[in-house]
């Protein structure tokens, strides 16, 4: 006689009905967080698009008359007045300005400061150089842009005697101190992962740590040394804090650094606090604002993909191998 | 030609080293001026007393107050979803799944977007969309939860440190073996039984170091509140969801960019930074305490 | 007599590789069924493909039939979690969960809400893997303060408590002393009378001792199956004798 059928093996459809409601809960928890990048889109846009299409708006301001000069040849950022005027080019040059000065400290400082922990310095030097980069990563931007506005831009003024006290130089040197966490432990991660071996190789034929740190790490850690400093840009184009406490915030189109200026997070924090819903000035900050999402979005893509390329590099997945000695 | 290369080889260390050397003297710098000048106003009455003659005097104990309940209503929203989005990646999915991929890829991006971004969703979406539509299904069209408060606020901070409670998850998720849920499927049971029963509980230090960094980031962001629910004075503290609230970042910000009397604000300002610092950096070092005794504890086994 | 289990060619691998090839095999009630071959011939696979436990690896495809007390277990709508208690399986390498040793016993049934009499469950099951007198003062204790033969043992208590018709071991006394090793395998001669056992060994004279039919898997394939006496003294297959005398292994 063949032993009893199993049947209580077999699924009964009403079990497992909690399991499949909690998994089903999981998995939509997964899609809110795309979701939710999907909705900053979708309203920040939303309120951006009228610039393009309503009538209303194209009263007051175009994209042209954003971009272009006005009859007279002068870009000027003055939507509160009589007249009001939108034209982007001084808070672009103000962007641009700021951010250069910010990286042209932050990034020599942040990825020296990578190299030398992952290449020359002994284990104490990286024990208080990591913890050091972590408190500045913790350092709120409020805090940062309350010190280059109260402390930074007085001993600069009594050092170079600018004529503005708030200025790009100022405001640049606190972006810089927000930027530098990111891009040192980005390019800190990159350098390490190197493999102890390249090194290895290339001080067991005679090179001595400079050389080895400058021709082979530094090569093979490229990729991801260059993701850090576009993650650091999109940090810098993105900061809205520092700039808009230490940035004198007067939207004047000029490329001396050591004048107050203007920038795009800032202008939208400074103003929609004042605008009216609906207006033509509020559409065009939230155009500003979709403008900030887009560019820093596609650098956080581009930083992001170079890290994977550093990843494949690093694993021999890459057809341009990281050069060993 | 060797001198050369070693002089050069030691100016280039010398040089490594000195951006290292700038970085901590910036932070020395930083730190030592707050407190410096902050250090003398604080005291008990600071904490606990309200502002009084336009801020230069009295205490800042409503901002503190705002902050606390600010954060706190952020925690709850996203401890919950950030630790479901991190078992879903890590214990559901099947890691070469396109979603997977798209999950992932849209933290990376939610956390590159800059704060004011956040700002404006905050009040294009949660305010003008989520809010007024409440309002007319619930209110009969009067204005309760389509304005600036604490709900729509602590939500949109909710989302800004989202990928920081999910990464933190994941790391306490994949520092649990492979062995130990092969053991709980072998005794039968089921994939929610396994996360509930093992995974979870062996991830909680992890999951409270993302919390806590998570905490610390909302206390410190000052740009996604600033049409979201910050105000400079409120006579009240908060006690509705639909209320607006003083907030420690916001009002150094006013307090720092529009104070009519500088000088005379001075010290409060300087001690309200020092509050705002010694609360943001007491929790980051909690988090680093609560992830090394977990790592400890994980040698030990 | 008649089989509980019966595997009809299955096929099984993960990715683009197969692992077995067409194996056919009957499990009788109430045996001690030894598998032994060398390293790579499948025979982790085989087992862990008859409580199911393969799925957990996405790669893992299957074709064929393993009919369970008449049950298809890949085409019918089986309950893989009731499976599983039914078939418990012990692993190569001892994995308490963190806890007490209390705490891993009472996992199981836990899970299932089969929460009466735990006590004496517990105490069977530790009696039953020769554990119940070296930890029956210090239940509450960790689990990983055992040895690895006593956590081995209690991973087989583990599995006891479950109360299962078969018991799967893969290489259970693989990295145990002589002493851990013979008091694991006292401990299945006496349940035979209870349950099914089929235990996957990498040590020959363990089947030997333990086995009362033996099968013999190589490359994947089931080269030869019989009683452990015939398999041991006549086996049909030339390649069975090479291994068995260690000409290769």
């Amino acid at each position: 006689m063949a032993p009893p059928r199993s049947d209580d093996l077999l699924i009964r459809p009403r079990a497992r009905l909690v399991e499949r409601g909690i998994e089903l809960a999981i998995r939509s928890s997964a899609f809110i967080v795309i979701a939710a990048l999907v909705l900053i889109f979708v309203f920040v846009g939303k309120e951006a698009v009228p610039i393009f299409t309503s009538a209303e708006v194209h009263e007051e301001v175009t994209i042209g008359s954003m971009v272009a000069p006005r009859a007279d040849g002068a870009f000027s950022w003055q939507p509160v007045s009589m007249v009001p005027k939108y034209s982007l080019l001084p808070l672009l040059v103000g962007t641009l300005k700021v951010t250069f000065v910010a990286l042209l400290l932050g990034l020599p400082v942040a990825v020296g400061a990578a190299i030398f922990t992952s290449e020359f310095a002994p284990q104490a030097a990286r024990e208080l150089v990591k913890p050091a980069v972590e408190l500045l990563a913790g350092i709120p931007s409020v805090v940062i842009g309350f010190f280059a506005l109260m402390v930074l831009a007085t001993w600069l003024q009594d050092a170079f005697g600018f004529v503005y006290r708030l200025n790009a130089i100022t405001a640049g040197i606190g972006l810089a101190l927000a930027v530098i966490p990111i891009v040192y432990t980005v390019a800190e991660d990159a350098l390490s992962a190197v493999p102890q071996t390249f090194r290895d190789g290339s001080l067991a034929l005679g090179a001595n740590r400079w050389q080895t740190a400058w021709r082979v790490v530094l090569p093979a850690a490229m990729p991801g040394v260059f993701a850090a400093c576009v993650l650091g840009a999109g940090r810098a184009i993105g900061e809205t804090m520092i700039v808009l406490m230490a940035s004198g915030n007067a939207a004047m189109l000029s490329l001396d650094p050591s004048t107050s200026f203007r920038s795009f997070s800032a202008t939208i924090a400074a103003e929609l606090g004042e605008v009216v819903h609906g207006s033509a000035h509020y559409h065009v900050l939230f155009f500003l604002g979709a403008f900030l999402f887009v560019v820093t979005f596609l650098l956080n893509l581009l930083g992001h993909w170079y890290i994977g390329r550093l990843r494949d590099r690093l694993q021999g997945k890459s057809r341009r191998p990281a050069r060993s000695p | 030609m060797t001198r050369w290369i070693r002089f050069v080889a030691a100016a280039f260390t010398g040089l490594t080293g000195l951006c290292c050397a700038a970085i901590l003297a910036m932070v020395v710098i930083i730190l030592g001026d707050i407190l410096v000048h902050g250090w003398d106003r604080l005291s008990w009455e600071f904490v606990s007393a309200e502002p009084r003659v336009g801020m230069t005097e009295g205490g800042i104990f409503p901002a503190i107050f705002g902050t606390v309940v600010l954060v706190l209503l952020m925690t709850l929203a996203v401890v919950p979803l950030g630790v479901a989005t991190a078992v879903y990646l890590h214990e559901y999915a099947r890691q070469d799944s396109r979603l997977v991929h798209l999950v992932r890829l849209a933290l990376q991006n939610l956390a590159g977007v800059p704060a004011i971004v956040f700002g404006l969703f905050g009040l294009g979406f949660f305010i003008q969309f989520a809010g007024e539509g409440i309002d007319k299904v619930f209110f009969g069209g009067k204005l309760a939860f389509g304005q600036p408060c604490l709900l729509w606020a602590a939500l949109t901070l909710a989302v800004l440190t989202l990928p920081t409670v999910v990464v933190a998850t994941e790391e306490a998720l994949r520092a649990v073996p492979k062995s130990y849920r092969e053991a709980a499927y072998a005794m039968g049971a089921t994939r929610w039984q396994v996360v509930r029963r093992v995974v979870l509980p062996q991830s909680i230090g992890g999951m409270l170091t993302g919390a806590i960094l998570a905490v610390s980031r909302g206390a410190g962001e000052v740009a996604p509140i600033l049409f979201t629910g910050a105000a400079y004075y409120l006579p009240y503290l908060p006690k509705k969801l639909n209320d607006q609230f003083m907030e420690l970042g916001y009002h150094i910000y006013v307090l720092t960019t529009q104070s009519p009397d500088v000088e005379a604000t001075k010290p409060i300002l300087y001690a309200t930074v020092l509050v705002l610092l010694m609360v943001t950096f007491g929790l980051n070092f909690a988090a680093i305490l609560v992830r090394s005794r977990i790592r400890r504890r994980l040698r030990q086994t | 007599m008649t089989p509980i289990l019966e595997v009809q060619g299955f096929t099984a691998g993960y990715g683009g590789r197969d692992v077995l090839a067409s194996v056919s095999i009957e499990l009788f009630e109430h045996e001690v069924l030894g598998i032994i071959g060398p390293a790579g011939s499948g025979k982790t696979t085989f087992l862990r493909s008859l409580n199911r436990m393969n799925d957990l690896d996405p790669r893992f495809h299957a074709y064929g039939t393993i009919r369970y007390r008449g049950i298809d277990l890949y085409r019918d709508p089986v309950d893989v979690a009731v499976l599983r208690r039914k078939l418990g399986m012990v692993f190569a390498v001892p994995v308490p969960l963190p806890g007490s040793i209390w705490q891993n016993l009472v996992f199981g049934p836990e899970l299932n809400g089969r929460t009466a009499a735990l006590d004496e469950r517990a105490e069977r099951s530790l009696r039953a893997a020769y554990l119940w007198d070296e930890v029956k003062d210090r239940l509450h204790s960790s689990a990983f303060a055992l040895s690895g033969g006593q956590q081995q043992r209690l991973c087989l208590a583990r599995t006891l408590m479950l109360e299962p018709e078969v018991l799967l071991l893969d290489e259970p006394c693989s990295g145990l002393d002589p002493i851990s090793t013979a008091k694991i395998e006292e401990a299945l001669a006496a349940l035979k009378a209870q349950l099914t056992v089929v235990l996957v060994t990498n040590n020959v004279l363990q089947s030997s001792r333990v086995a009362d039919r033996t099968a013999f898997f190589l490359t994947g394939k089931l080269v030869e199956v019989g009683t452990t006496r015939q398999l041991f003294v006549n086996p049909r297959e030339q390649m069975t004798a090479e291994y068995i005398s260690g000409r290769f292994g």
